[in-house]
């Protein structure tokens, strides 16, 4: 795979090791697949679920699984021919079905909005894609994991990814384990271990060869080894809080822009606090540009046909809370947004500042109440699924949780977000100008955080591509 | 009311009344004694768990001592604590929380001398809050020991909390740490599933048993909307169903630390065990009542029956005994005061019987005089011409002696008639009363010999059923025929022109005292009589035949009763009539002698 020299982390060895070990800290599962549920999995599906493109760290599309491309209807659509080595892991040679397949077959609700809106075959290795927007280059939604093409199979681990390259995958209790199919001796075995963080030292202990981490103390022992270098990835990840509520602007059809009062934003002192103190993860204030805060170029209109889907349902409280608690909420398995969330409790119990207090759009009667004891504000961990129905929404007083710090796509991005909720737009709103929605008045940054890799002497190469993720080299 | 009915009423009464007594007396003691029991053990439960609290004071206080001594020692500590390295910001935000995970402890939080947290174990992100409050409460307490509210971001919880103080260079920290008094702590503290152990503290309850804390949670809901929550409460009455003891401790609320209040922790025993065993003994009492009683009125119903029956067979006896009827038997073998009764009632007949013998020989003789009368009339009427020939010829003899042949040819057929006279009426009065002559007879022979004579027509059948070596009877042989013979023309003359059945039966069998007889049934399938009839049919010229002298069963009678013998009728209209005549038999040896007699 071609990696840009400004992206390479640490440059390919000379000669090629045998068995890499690298271990993960989050708990990963092929059962997620396509669709990364930590930084664990998105460092392994990386690897594993060949997207048709992919980008480097400077935003520039890189073949993966297409070779090619080519547009068409004014960026709307695009077709793009598949790799001649493009095959799934099993070396079943990869054609336009099994893309068009792939896509259709598995409609999980959180691929829905990177895939395109019409997709169709132009040959045995050529696919067709239509999107709701125009693209001036290759739609780079389409090297969003949740774009991968894959297909379930009845043999374990139960699904099959594709690449360039024929994998056998095995997985264990301990370990997924990676080796280059047949005769293949130009790349390693993998073996990718989970571990809990206190057992990360032990791994270092061991002679792991990669370390994925965002434990300072970990990070701290693996200075003190000579042998393991530690590389940090890029901030590609930035906290923010969301606060329920109707963006400060939008327009419809026949009315005029309508004005929300604003709610207020931390000052840098206070996100450099939080940064600080309150995460135990490597965090820095969030720094500006925030990509959502300008999305005057994501053009929509319902003369296009645009509209959001509509969504239902409400998310229910836990039995037993009382319903006047008010929440702020967190994803299981997320500890900077527990950090975070109950930093903010904290303040706010305490008699935060205005600042914080409007972050949170808690009103000042509620804040009386809060610091009084009359009224509870709690941090509470949801589950992934939890977390997403809440926020949808809007049952909650603040979400805490982390977005992209450079996405594929942020218009695609808010279409999204603007789609999920149930309380950003108000439901009689059919087309919305993204340009003139404030999101800044709901999302909140908090802190940016990033990963590190430790890595055992020069047995592999590392670069690092949009989103911040590694990937692997070999010679 | 029957004697019977009585009888049950009175036994079944009894036995359930005995019954009640005694269950609930077993669950008036069984109550006092297991309630005086669960009350000891919650109070030695309660007593238990006040020297366990001190004792899990003093092990926080120690830890407290320890952690102290680490903190003074620690240089990462100090450094960020007094010199306010901002490098080690983290290690003094993280201390409390890995000093509590080392020491076990659920709370813990260490403030500078202004109040503020600068290191809290249970809600890290805690930190820069200012609260002297806490640090001041906690010193008013009771021997420094106090339930704590212990905030977290998620939720807040009652620590058992102590305070100790340390000092680092020329500035004072205040640690206050301490165990979660949740349901985990509590159910340490119960040891036991029958008891509980609750906490009831101003802004909330936990108890070690979930069922236990939902009521505390209702009931004290309750208490709080009739705004009663600030007053003593009394858990005994809040829980009438548990034996309560209440022990209290100071409770510093989250709402103005420096506000004590107080907290109880509550060791309750449920009645339920009792009230479980008490429905179990009401079923099983329940249950031996209703067994109990039906076996008593089993029991009532047989010994009533026991007792009333032989009464009232001997009330039906006596009730068809009168004079014409002295043939019922009253068992003399019977034991006990019903024994008593039926002997008596048995020589009362006797003696009935005997004054009725007697009273027929007194008819008897009445009759023989009304009969001598007549036969004085009688014997004069025919010796008055006898005695006027003579009278006549002596007149003759003493005035004309040769008129006495003459006279006596006159008067010859004067004589001749009264003689004839008075020879028809010896032969006559003779055949009135014949004299008894007993001998030993068999029946079966003398109903042969009836049988013989007996004319039947029509479709009438006349069976036999003679039993074989019947015994012999000493009586006259004559009468016997005269009797069988009443009888059977009586059956046969029933029957009319029939269809019908007469049937004679013979057999051996005993009397009601168990002496034995020889019984003769004659029955037919004739009309039948009604009562009217029955109670007429023996009296003297009584007859429903025309042309009838109404002497037949009336003499029937008589022979029997004059030969030793009982006669029985009965007879249901449209199915026929029975009669059924016992004479004593004669024993073996008493039958051995008569046939000698007989022969010789």
């Amino acid at each position: 795979m071609p990696e840009s020299g400004d992206c390479v982390l640490v440059p390919r060895p000379a000669v090629a090791a045998d068995t890499i070990t690298i271990s993960l800290s989050d708990n990963v599962l092929l059962e997620h697949a396509p669709i990364p549920h930590n930084l664990g999995e998105r460092f392994l599906y990386r690897h594993l679920f060949g997207t048709l493109i992919t980008l480097d760290c400077n935003g520039r599309p890189l073949p993966d699984l297409a070779r090619s491309w080519r547009s068409g209807n004014r960026g709307q659509r695009w077709e793009l021919t598949l790799s001649d080595d493009a095959q799934f892991w099993d070396g079943t040679r990869l054609t336009a079905d099994h893309v068009v397949n792939s896509w259709r077959e598995n409609t999980d609700v959180q691929r829905l909005g990177v895939l395109p809106e019409s997709v169709s075959v132009k040959g045995d290795r050529v696919v067709s894609v239509g999107f709701r927007r125009s693209y001036q280059a290759v739609p780079p939604v389409l090297a969003d994991p949740a774009a991968a093409v894959f297909r379930h199979t009845r043999e374990r681990p139960g699904i099959q990814g594709a690449g360039v390259r024929a994998f056998d995958v095995s997985v264990s209790s301990e370990m997924i384990s990676v080796s280059p199919a047949g005769h293949d001796r130009s790349q390693p075995t993998l073996h990718f271990r989970t571990v809990v963080q206190l057992q990360q030292r032990d791994m270092i202990d061991r002679g792991i060869d990669l370390l994925l981490t965002d434990d300072t103390q970990v990070l701290e022992y693996a200075a003190t080894r000579v042998d393991y270098v530690s590389v940090p990835l890029p901030w590609n990840r930035t906290y923010v809080v969301a606060a329920p509520g109707p963006v400060t602007q939008y327009v419809t059809h026949d009315s005029a822009a309508v004005d929300e009062p604003s709610i207020g934003h931390l000052g840098v002192d206070a996100r450099q606090a939080l940064a600080r103190d309150a995460v135990r993860s490597e965090a820095r204030a969030a720094e500006p540009p925030f990509w959502w805060e300008d999305l005057s170029h994501c053009q929509v209109s319902a003369e296009n046909g645009f509209s959001y889907p509509s969504r239902s349902g409400r998310a229910g409280r836990p039995t037993g809370e009382t319903d006047r608690s008010l929440r702020v909420v967190y994803q299981r398995g997320d500890p900077v947004g527990r950090d975070l969330a109950e930093r903010l409790v904290a303040l706010s119990s305490a008699g935060a500042s205005e600042d914080v207090l409007a972050v949170l759009r808690i009103r000042p009667s509620q804040a009386e109440s809060i610091v009084s004891g009359d009224k509870r504000l709690l941090a509470r961990e949801l589950t992934r699924d939890g977390f997403v129905a809440s926020l949808q929404a809007g049952s909650d007083q603040a979400y805490v949780f982390h977005l992209p710090s450079r996405p594929l796509s942020e218009c695609v991005w808010a279409d999204d977000f603007i789609a999920m909720t149930d309380w950003l737009v108000p439901s009689e709103v059919s087309a919305v100008s993204l340009s003139r929605i404030r999101f800044g008045r709901s999302l909140t940054p908090l802190v940016d955080t990033r990963s590190h890799l430790v890595v055992r002497g020069n047995r592999i190469g590392l670069s690092f591509g949009w989103d911040g993720t590694a990937i692997l080299h070999y010679p | 009311m029957s004697l019977r009915s009585r009888l049950m009423m009175a036994f079944t009464a009894l036995v359930v009344v005995a019954l009640v007594v005694v269950g609930i007396g077993i669950r008036y003691n069984m109550g006092l004694r297991l309630t005086e029991q669960f009350q000891r053990r919650v109070q030695a439960l309660a007593l238990n768990i006040e020297a366990e609290l001190r004792s899990e004071s003093e092990g926080i206080g120690l830890t407290l001592r320890a952690l102290v001594a680490e903190m003074q020692e620690d240089n990462r500590f100090r450094q960020a604590s007094i010199q306010g390295a901002s490098s080690d910001r983290q290690y003094l935000l993280d201390f409390a929380g890995n000093a509590m995970r080392l020491s076990g402890l659920s709370m813990l939080q260490i403030q500078d001398d202004s109040g503020r947290i600068i290191s809290s174990g249970h809600f890290r992100n805690e930190y820069d809050r200012r609260e002297p409050e806490l640090l001041s409460a906690m010193r008013d307490s009771l021997n420094g020991m106090a339930l704590v509210s212990a905030r977290t971001a998620s939720a807040p919880f009652v620590a058992l909390a102590r305070h100790d103080v340390a000092r680092i260079g020329d500035r004072w920290f205040s640690l206050i740490g301490g165990h979660s008094v949740e349901r985990q702590f509590l159910n340490g503290l119960a040891g036991d599933q029958e008891l509980a152990v609750s906490l009831v503290y101003t802004d909330g309850v936990a108890s070690s048993q979930a069922e236990l804390e939902v009521r505390l949670s209702r009931a004290m809901s309750l208490l709080e909307e009739e705004g009663r929550v600030e007053t003593d409460i009394d858990f005994g009455t809040v829980f009438s169903d548990q034996i309560v003891t209440e022990i209290s401790l100071p409770y510093v609320m989250p709402r103005g630390r420096e506000r004590i209040s107080t907290a109880t922790i509550l060791v309750t025993h449920p009645l339920t065990q009792l009230e479980e065993l008490r429905r179990s003994i009401d079923i099983w009492f329940i249950a031996a009542i209703v067994v109990t009683a039906a076996a008593a009125l089993a029991v009532a119903t047989w010994l009533s029956s026991w007792l009333s029956r032989p009464l009232a067979e001997l009330a039906g006896k006596t009730s068809i005994v009168d004079l014409d009827r002295l043939d019922v038997g009253f068992d003399r073998s019977l034991k006990g005061e019903v024994g008593a009764l039926s002997r008596l009632l048995a020589a009362m007949t006797d003696r009935l019987r005997d004054s009725v013998t007697r009273l027929r020989h007194v008819e008897r003789r009445a009759t023989t005089g009304e009969i001598a009368r007549q036969v004085n009339h009688d014997i004069k009427n025919g010796l008055i011409p006898i005695r006027n020939v003579l009278h006549h010829l002596q007149q003759l003899a003493e005035e004309d002696q040769n008129q006495v042949v003459a006279v006596l040819r006159e008067r010859q057929t004067t004589l001749n008639s009264s003689i004839g006279y008075l020879e028809n009426l010896a032969a006559n009065y003779a055949r009135l009363y014949p004299e008894v002559k007993r001998q030993s007879c068999d029946l079966n022979s003398v109903i042969g010999q009836v049988g013989q004579n007996v004319k039947s027509e029509g479709q009438i059948q006349v069976r036999s059923d003679l039993a074989e070596r019947l015994q012999r009877v000493m009586r006259d042989p004559v009468f016997l025929r005269r009797i069988f013979e009443n009888l059977l023309g009586n059956a046969i003359e029933a029957v009319g022109a029939g269809p019908g059945d007469v049937t004679i039966l013979t057999r051996s069998s005993k009397d009601s005292s168990g002496r034995p007889v020889v019984q003769t049934v004659i029955g037919d399938t004739g009309p039948g009589m009604s009562e009217e009839q029955l109670e007429m049919a023996f009296q003297d010229f009584y007859t429903t035949r025309p042309g009838g002298t109404g002497l037949g069963l009336s003499v029937v009678r008589r022979l029997v009763l004059d030969m030793a013998g009982t006669l029985k009728v009965e007879s249901e209209p449209g199915v026929g009539t029975r009669f059924t005549i016992e004479f004593p038999a004669l024993t073996s040896q008493e039958n051995h002698e008569g046939l000698a007699s007989d022969s010789g």
